[in-house]
């Protein structure tokens, strides 16, 4: 704890209305002046190297159980040029008509993470370029977060925008226009073979080069963060499942182990070495996904295929284990539902060398193919310092040269204990974002390996009832598991009261969980940081005087999941 | 001009259109059984035996599937464009001879319709000409990826147009011909005397300007799927789709015909034995067309553009030279 | 590319691997020789030689539905059963409403009344199969193991509301008497080693 207020102690002394109201785990959360916003944010990033935003995100108390200064209270958060610390600012917004400064001019990642707080919550920022709509439809009336907006309460918008709000103010500011430069407007999406989910991205075109772009997305939002705030948290895993609809077990992970940081119980060893099995496996079939659909884009459409059967594999080992292929809704809050099968070993074996021969051959096909290398190569690099600016987390960080993975900076269920290696690429293209996700497949293996072989014995629930199920034989012969059970299943686990922000190495990114609970069994608030959204708001900026061909490769290289995307 | 000619060649018209129609049709069964099993998977099971009637349904869909002309189109150039394509090809046919020839109940029969003096020049260039059809496909929907890939296919197909005729001027040299029947008639003399020993350049180079020609990966962006949906075909329903689908199949194998004649030797001396090379030769070029299909991605449009004009047109006039240099002495 | 700047951050002694960079040429004289070297070797024939190969074994993974089916586990959640108690086969269904609490899309819904003996008797049961998300979770808290998920997959309906009955999940009595019901080992079961768990009071006898 003093480490961490000694960190921080330079803000603390330069504002002197900034104050540490309380640590989130290991991470201080500050509160800031509204005026002072800017100023400080400037000041984080310019001097103590906060290079990083994370998220931006706001929390209605209304009907918060303690009072609060204000109505509305906005959340940053950032990460520090290390990577293994987090700040996290809490302003009060006195108003959210006026609201508060943008700090789009510091972080470009806060473009879109505002946009979408303006959209949720009401929230204005001041100075921000392109204040609208992003995940709802552009018709729609009020802000569906805030508390007094009912969940049941739908609206019938039909209108598409033609998006030429966002183009004009583009071209302009690339002195260009339409008549005189004879640029053509196109529509990459949204019901396009190749945009991975609905995406629409609006694009200028002079012959085939993109000279600006603007993205449309939200077509996708099902409303998770508030459907969140009905539900238990053990309700809320299969939830968690759509997020990233690729890797679902992952999501699962990330959110249960969000919540048990938050409570501060650990899983007994065997739990923690279950979960790594099926985070790493579900890391292996979401690169398979991202790989062969940016071949398929290529026209290689055997690669497809080869990648796609081994993921067959996997998906029949899951259904062994939990019941289905891809909506697992394994994990629980404290644990998972039941152990693994017999036999879990030999499938799992088939599985990993199944996957390592459909990697094999498909590399063979296309390592030192020259047509793959033309396509991808030098295709929308990326430096490092636009990465971070633009908010880029995992493979696509990586692959721009940043050693960054939260498996190494702040290692969590053992991951210090197995050897495996960091994959970096150097140039940020297209082809260092699919080879970096190829090379960390391979690594997952071996962590896979690792861990099966060293699997201990035991339990894989924490004991405490309170929070797991108790067994069913309990539940039958016991009065105190019958209790257990009708007490979880009517007021849910209980979180005790605070916030708390938490992070998880997904086969995409960061995937943050931020989670404001009021003691009850339901979360105040639920917060999705979703990779997948930061990467989208850069990729109008990165296609930019390259080919519609090149645009549709980066699309497949930047590895956008709608589901988590638009939540 | 005696009316048995005038008989024989309306025979040989209506049976050169009718097979190689069907052939097309083959061609779409053999394209999709093939991929399937080199990607794993088994392609058409149900319609038919090994879904060999597939083709037959295929064809039934097409021609009584609605024909969908959209509203602000032009109508007469958007009407006649799979036309186009579909008619060059088969014109093309006409100077291509695609057996020995033989005889019938003492009737010698000439399996080409038009033996002329030019033979290749015309079928060069009626295949040149099949390029309007994307290009006013393209352009007449009323749609901007259309118009993309009619870009794109104008700019592709005028430029592989100039590499197939250099780099066919070199054994045209050393052959003295125009006409198919004469390149078949040099080659002899057997496997030895085939004009891709002594001109594998030219080989390799009207082999690539052949996959570009045809549309077929990794030159296919024109109707590439990922990028431009269905490129100029995006708005064409039915027959009219058709039309377009048969053109380039014919195409495939009307080129993959004239590669055989032209590099390797075509039917030979004659004989029966002959025929049957000729058929396969043209069955493995086209069984190639469909296993680079599947193994290779495709190139991006600029990419083409450099590959034509800075790699392969320098070597067609560099090997039209040492051809010509070789030959004087 | 060095790997110096990597490095010297204070993060632990794993191994970095680099992806492999083969050298961007930039001169015209490099983009020659790259293209020289290209045209004479080659590797694009080694991805014709792949797929030759794969077309050669013919090891096809098409399964061939609905002629031939995957198996699917025994933990398989699909169509839920309403099981039947082994020593008197009436069924297990309490009527507690915990499965209703819990359901997760709100797709159960149940009538429960007290009988003449005041015993709690389940009168209309149903689920919204076109709402169920086929979570498990009502088999998980179901305290008497009476709501199980079955294996039956193939539902069509013509309506997307289509509602399954408590009579059409039953075990059906002729199966019963057979002994033929299967206990479902997925979300909710027993566990093994289970009585081992279970914490008895002081006075456990």
């Amino acid at each position: 704890m003093k480490d961490d207020l000694l960190e921080i102690q330079p803000l603390l002394d330069k504002f002197e209305t900034t104050l540490l109201l309380r640590m989130m785990g290991d991470t201080p959360l500050v509160s800031v002046e509204n005026e002072q916003l800017f100023t400080v944010v400037d000041f984080l990033k310019n001097k103590m190297d906060y290079s990083l935003l994370l998220d931006i995100t706001a929390v209605d108390n209304l009907d918060i159980s303690h009072p609060t200064s204000t109505r509305f209270e906005l959340i940053y958060l950032f990460r520090h040029k290390e990577f293994s610390r987090i700040l996290a600012l809490k302003t009060a917004v006195a108003d959210p008509d006026t609201g508060v400064e943008s700090i789009v001019s510091l972080y470009e990642v806060a473009d879109w993470l505002e946009r979408e707080v303006w959209d949720q919550y009401g929230i204005v920022f001041q100075n921000h370029p392109t204040l609208k709509r992003i995940l709802n439809h552009n018709e729609f009336v009020g802000h569906p977060m805030r508390k007094d907006y009912e969940i049941t309460k739908g609206q019938y918008c039909t209108q598409t925008q033609d998006m030429m709000d966002e183009m004009k103010p583009l071209l302009d500011a690339r002195g260009l226009e339409m008549e005189r430069d004879e640029l053509m407007i196109l529509n990459l999406g949204p019901s396009h073979p190749a945009s991975h989910g609905t995406i629409r991205t609006l694009v200028a075109l002079d012959g085939e080069t993109i000279r600006a772009g603007a993205s449309e997305i939200g077509y996708l939002h099902r409303g998770f963060e508030k459907s969140c705030e009905n539900h238990t948290y053990n309700q809320i895993i299969p939830y968690t499942d759509r997020l990233n609809y690729c890797s679902a077990l992952m999501n699962n992970i990330a959110f249960a182990k969000t919540v048990e940081d938050m409570m501060g119980i650990t899983l007994p060893d065997r739990g923690i070495f279950i979960r790594v099995i099926l985070t790493e496996l579900s890391r292996v079939i979401d690169h398979l996904v991202c790989l062969a659909a940016g071949l398929l884009d290529m026209g290689a459409q055997t690669n497809y295929w080869y990648l796609f059967n081994p993921r067959n594999n996997a998906y029949d080992f899951l259904s062994k284990l939990t019941g289905a292929r891809l909506t697992n809704s394994y994990m629980r809050i404290g644990g998972m539902t039941h152990d693994l099968y017999e036999g879990w070993r030999a499938d799992l074996d088939d599985v990993l060398k199944k996957v390592d021969s459909g990697i094999a051959q498909t590399l063979q096909m296309i390592q030192h193919n020259r047509i793959y290398n033309d396509r991808i190569q030098n295709v929308s690099p990326v430096s490092a310092e636009q990465a971070i600016a633009y908010g880029f987390t995992g493979p696509n960080l990586r692959a721009s040269g940043v050693a960054y993975d939260l498996r190494f900076d702040k290692p969590y269920y053992y991951y210090d204990h197995f050897d495996f290696d960091l994959v970096v690429g150097s140039q940020g293209d297209t082809y260092d974002r699919m080879m970096v996700r190829f090379e960390e497949m391979l690594q997952s293996m071996r962590i896979i390996t690792q861990a099966a072989d060293e699997i201990p014995g035991g339990e894989i629930n924490i004991a405490d009832h309170r929070i797991v199920m108790p067994p069913k034989t309990a539940v039958y012969n016991t009065i105190e598991g019958m209790m257990n059970q009708f007490k979880l299943v009517y007021e849910g686990v209980k979180v005790p009261k605070g916030e708390y922000y938490g992070a998880f190495e997904a086969a995409n990114g960061e995937l943050g969980f931020y989670i404001v609970s009021d003691g009850s069994g339901t979360p105040y608030k639920v917060k999705v940081r979703a990779p997948s959204f930061v990467h989208m708001a850069a990729y109008p900026k990165i296609i930019e005087n390259y080919q519609v061909a090149d645009a549709i490769m980066t699309l497949g290289s930047l590895n956008i999941i709608a589901g988590e995307m638009d939540r | 001009m005696d009316t048995a000619f005038i008989i024989e060649t309306i025979i040989k018209i209506v049976v050169i259109l009718l097979v190689f129609s069907a052939l097309a049709g083959f061609g779409t069964y053999f394209e999709r059984k093939v991929l399937a099993f080199m990607q794993r998977r088994l392609g058409p099971m149900h319609v038919g035996p090994y879904g060999l009637l597939q083709i037959a349904a295929d064809g039934v869909k097409l021609f009584t599937k609605e024909d969908i002309v959209p509203a602000g189109v032009v109508g007469p150039i958007f009407k006649i464009a799979p036309v186009i394509t579909a008619a060059t090809a088969f014109m093309a046919a006409a100077a291509i001879p695609f057996l020995p020839e033989f005889t019938l109940f003492g009737y010698t029969v000439h399996p080409i319709v038009a033996d002329i003096n030019v033979g290749i020049l015309y079928i060069l260039g009626v295949m040149a000409i099949g390029l309007y059809g994307p290009l006013l496909g393209g352009m007449a929907s009323n749609n901007k990826y259309s118009l993309i890939s009619a870009a794109r296919g104008a700019a592709v197909f005028i430029s592989y147009e100039v590499v197939t005729g250099l780099s066919l001027l070199a054994p045209m040299m050393m052959v003295g011909s125009l006409s198919l029947i004469d390149f078949n008639n040099y080659q002899a003399g057997g496997i030895g005397e085939w004009i891709i020993w002594s001109q594998p350049v030219a080989f390799i180079l009207f082999w690539i300007a052949a996959f570009a020609e045809t549309g077929r990966t990794p030159f296919h962006l024109i109707a590439n799927d990922h990028e431009i949906i269905d490129g100029f075909g995006t708005e064409y329903s039915g027959m009219r789709w058709g039309l377009f689908f048969i053109g380039e199949y014919a195409n495939m194998f009307f080129i993959s015909f004239v590669m055989a004649i032209i590099f390797l030797g075509g039917f030979g001396d004659g004989t029966v034995l002959g025929a049957f090379a000729l058929l396969g030769k043209v069955a493995f070029f086209f069984f190639f067309f469909l296993w680079t299909r599947a193994a290779w991605p495709d190139v991006r449009p600029d990419q083409l553009m450099w590959l034509c004009w800075k790699v392969l047109m320098p070597i067609a006039v560099l090997n039209i030279v040492i051809t010509g240099i070789v030959m004087m002495f | 590319m060095s790997l110096e700047q990597f490095k010297d951050r204070n993060v632990g002694e794993q191994n970095y691997y680099q992806v492999d960079i083969a050298d961007y040429p930039t001169t015209g004289w490099g983009k020659f020789k790259r293209a020289v070297d290209r045209t004479f070797k080659g590797e694009l024939f080694v991805g014709l030689w792949v797929v030759m190969r794969e077309m050669i074994k013919f090891d096809i993974h098409t399964v061939q539905y609905p002629k031939e089916k995957l198996p699917i586990g025994p933990r398989y959640r699909a169509v839920h059963e309403m099981l039947r108690l082994w020593e008197s086969d009436t069924e297990r269904c309490i009527g507690c409403g915990l499965c209703e609490k819990i359901c997760i899309s709100d797709c159960i819904r149940m009538d429960t009344r007290y009988d003449e003996n005041s015993r709690k008797e389940v009168g209309e049961y149903s689920i919204n199969l076109g709402r169920c998300i086929f979570c498990g979770y009502c088999a998980e808290v179901c305290p008497e193991l009476a709501i199980v998920h079955g294996p039956r997959y193939e539902n069509t309906s013509e309506q997307r509301a289509h509602y399954v009955t408590f009579e059409d999940m039953l075990t059906p009595i002729d199966v019963m008497k057979a002994g033929a019901q299967k206990e479902y080992p997925g979300f909710g079961a027993i566990t093994p080693h289970e009585d081992e768990r279970v914490q008895k009071t002081p006075l456990a006898y």
